[in-house]
């Protein structure tokens, strides 16, 4: 019995020893002082309260004064305490932005629990949590919910960050599944930790990217798409950074990315290289006929649903506008507007999608932002350079884009194969302007007209062209993953509901209250602009006027081919255009279906990220990537 | 004249009164099991320390429940509780395999008390809602409740967090009581 006692009271002063060492003197979760408990799983030392909540998730828990602890107790105590359990549950801890719980409400110290011992929210795995206090949770579910394989970080970050929109509207729900999706996460830890250090960098971006849809966001409904965009746009700022790092080892897969690495000058070249590329264009035709033979192969019912309702007419308005386009070019050069380059990016990605999905603004745009963010890293760098460009242009293109959105589309589209079918597409879009009656057609033609006649001029526009020309690779590069899988099925369905959005296009090119514009807009325009989308389809398919705007498109691969050294790419990117084309299509109907802008955009993007997963996972980003990408932007 | 009166009420519609004890060890969901049984809810609690008491009305019987804080250096204090007790009701931790001896000895203990020798035993076994829980006749066999002699005993699986099992155990045991166990 003395032994007893003596042993006891050694044990009893060696917990009050340890209570006494500052980590302990406090409750490890609420901080509230003089634990008077021991959480045996843990080995931490907790007031009243926490104990009993413990005991709710089923740890156990002893009182310092009224159990009597084993001597391996005792040691595996004084191995463990409330320093040691920090460093492992409190990694990701961040006392400016996580507070502790308050000691007298038992719900939030419940939740505390559960996040720092059940799903384990700050013990590292999940070190993006932290970034925004608004969004944590949600960007945690998204990357847990992601595989780790996928090669592009960007991709994965936009995926991430799309959902956590989507999420974030719904909170209760995020919360539920990050719980889930935590407990899952083992296994992708060391993916997570790899992508936290780009989260962190991005917390603070992010939250100056969510503000800035506020600013912009004239109107409420828009607000969310806007957020999307800027996000995604935001996003792959980051990872640029991030990639161009990485990437720049691997080895750029695209010229362009070496471009954007020059920073604003940069693009001045790209710009050029696309002029240079429109003359070797028209020597290369025969490589576009292929890569249009291809799309026509996959996205063929597709084209021939777009050519039936759009029919010849569209064709033969390509062929014929596009000398007529040329003309268009030098008046635009003549009018070179700084806002308009601005935006001419943005409208840009915005027609590319909308060429591919053959309509739709409003998922274009979405398409667009996660495009970008899915591009490479050198993508995300031009993306970067031109983020405060797009932001300008985003507003003007705004009020263009609504009437323009559709028209804009095409013409982008051929911005990106060649400035020459950019022409044409211009002609079209001011036709179907002019079927459309829209007032704001012209002016957009002109913007993109302006940019397509200094890439030829090749002496000023250095920074927009090279935007437009990122965005545009990166666009399609985005697409392009998503789309084979995705392409052949929606693509029908989806992409004739997509057409409709397109008037919803500008809007959404703006902030995101595209869809409730889209209602509105789709029965006026949709037909409308269908008929613009379904030409540059056609022409794509490989009819012969098509050829020629095959051609066109070309350059730009043939660019990417000298850059990568590769004709498949300008194949790969035929390809991979329509599927894009449909991808965005899909998105579109997405967003369409859904009243909230996140949520389509997600969801647009969920399926595009697996794609793209795979299509990394297939094809390194070597050249191929590089030129897949860039041919889905012509197409687009 | 109103103490008359419930007396000749109680008296006419057989009310009993039976002042009930809830033990076992920390842990284990006595005080879960009291308030569940006293709110028909669950509540939070902390560690008891010291006591809870509440009445339950139940089949005409009116349980005095008393709920002892279960920690180890307190356990000594339940004898404080013993006497004019009618019946036990010892609370198990299914889950907690590795102290089922630990509550094998302080059940073993407590039949021992001479003050409690006229009581019923409710043994429940509790957390049947965890996984891993064992079933009743796993917790018989680790409580060895086949060595309990001129007793009533009776082991009900119960989960307190979903309400499950603790009001056919409370059936048993006012059926017991009424029976003149008590």
């Amino acid at each position: 019995m003395l032994r007893k006692g003596k042993e006891e009271d050694k044990t009893e002063k060696t917990i009050r020893g340890l209570l006494k060492e500052p980590e302990n003197r406090r409750c490890i979760n609420c901080n509230s002082l003089g634990p008077q408990y021991v959480c045996t799983t843990f080995w931490t030392f907790v007031c009243t309260n926490c104990s009993g909540v413990h005991r709710e998730f089923s740890h156990r828990v002893k009182s310092v004064s009224m159990a009597k602890f084993k001597p391996e107790e005792i040691s595996d105590l004084q191995a463990g305490g409330n320093e040691r359990a920090r460093q492992i549950y409190f990694k990701s801890w961040d006392p400016q932005r996580n507070f502790y719980p308050d000691a007298s409400n038992l719900y939030k110290i419940r939740e505390f629990i559960r996040h720092v011992y059940i799903d384990r929210k700050y013990a590292g795995q999940n070190s993006y949590d932290k970034q925004s206090i608004a969004k944590p949770d949600r960007k945690n579910d998204s990357n847990e919910q992601r595989s780790p394989d996928t090669s592009s970080f960007g991709a994965r970050d936009e995926f991430k960050e799309r959902r956590s929109f989507g999420k974030a509207s719904n909170s209760g729900r995020d919360e539920y599944e990050l719980r889930t999706f935590d407990q899952s996460s083992p296994s992708k830890r060391n993916d997570e930790r790899n992508l936290k250090n780009i989260f962190e960098q991005r917390s603070p971006r992010h939250i100056q990217e969510n503000v800035r849809p506020a600013n912009h966001r004239s109107r409420p409904t828009r607000f969310e798409i806007v957020d999307d965009r800027f996000r995604e746009d935001g996003s792959v700022k980051h990872y640029d950074r991030h990639l161009q790092s990485k990437e720049s080892k691997s080895g750029s897969r695209s010229p362009g990315s070496q471009g954007s690495g020059k920073t604003s000058l940069p693009a001045i070249q790209p710009i050029q290289n696309i002029i240079g590329d429109k003359v070797p264009p028209l020597s290369i035709g025969e490589p576009p006929k292929a890569n249009n033979d291809k799309n026509n192969e996959g996205t063929a019912k597709v084209l021939k649903v777009a050519n039936a309702t759009n029919e010849n007419t569209t064709n033969e308005k390509q062929k014929e506008d596009k000398p007529v386009q040329y003309s268009s070019l030098i008046d635009f050069d003549a009018n070179p507007e700084p806002t308009g380059t601005l935006a001419e990016p943005q409208a840009q990605t915005m027609a590319s999608n909308s060429n591919v999905e053959t309509s739709s603004a409003p998922s274009t745009a979405t398409e667009k932002a996660t495009v970008a963010s899915k591009l490479d890293s050198v993508e995300s760098w031009i993306f970067e350079l031109s983020a405060p460009s797009v932001a300008t242009a985003a507003p003007l293109n705004s009020s263009e884009a609504t009437n323009l959105g559709s028209r804009k589309g095409p013409e982008v589209s051929n911005n990106v194969g060649t400035l020459a079918i950019t022409v044409v597409e211009n002609d079209r879009t001011l036709d179907s302007n002019n079927s459309n009656s829209m007032a704001l057609v012209p002016s957009v033609p002109l913007d993109q007209s302006p940019q397509a006649a200094r890439a030829g001029d090749g002496s000023k526009t250095s920074g927009r062209k090279e935007l437009p020309m990122d965005l545009f690779a990166s666009n399609f590069t985005a697409f392009t993953p998503a789309a084979p899988g995705w392409q052949m099925r929606p693509p029908h369905g989806i992409g004739y509901g997509m057409q409709f959005h397109p008037p919803v296009m500008p809007m959404a090119s703006f902030p995101n209250p595209s869809k409730p514009s889209n209602p509105f807009d789709i029965d006026d325009n949709g037909h409308q602009v269908q008929a613009a989308v379904f030409p540059s389809m056609s022409s794509l398919q490989g009819a012969m006027p098509n050829m020629l705007a095959a051609t066109a498109l070309q350059p730009r691969p043939s660019h990417y081919a000298t850059a990568l050294s590769s004709h498949v790419s300008p194949y790969g990117m035929s390809m991979n255009p329509v599927p894009g084309a449909y991808m965005g299509q899909q998105p579109n109907n997405m967003s369409l279906t859904r009243p909230q802008g996140y949520g389509g955009g997600q969801d647009a993007f969920a399926s595009i990220n697996p794609i793209q997963q795979g299509n990394g996972t297939d094809s390194s980003p070597s050249a191929t990537n590089s030129p897949f990408s860039r041919g889905r932007n012509p197409f687009g | 004249m109103g103490i008359v009166f419930t007396r000749l009420f109680s008296s006419l519609f057989g009310n009993k009164e039976a002042r009930i004890l809830i033990l076992g060890l920390d842990n284990a969901g006595k005080t879960t099991i009291l308030y569940r049984l006293r709110m028909g809810e669950v509540v939070s609690t902390i560690p008891t320390i010291g006591f809870n008491v509440e009445t339950v009305q139940y089949n005409n019987i009116k349980f005095q429940v008393w709920d002892l804080g279960g920690q180890t250096s307190i356990r000594p204090y339940w004898r404080c509780y013993f006497p004019n007790t009618q019946a036990i009701i010892y609370v198990v931790d299914s889950s907690d395999t590795d102290r089922l001896v630990v509550a094998k000895e302080e059940f073993h203990a407590i039949l021992e008390e001479e003050e409690l020798k006229g009581g019923v035993v409710l043994l429940f076994a509790n957390k049947q809602d965890l996984p891993g829980a064992l079933d009743d006749a796993a917790i018989t066999e680790a409580l060895e409740l086949h060595k309990i002699k001129n007793r009533q005993w009776a082991i009900f699986k119960t989960s307190a967090i979903k309400g499950e099992g603790l009001f056919e155990g409370l059936d048993w045991l006012s059926n017991t009581l009424k029976s003149g166990g008590g």
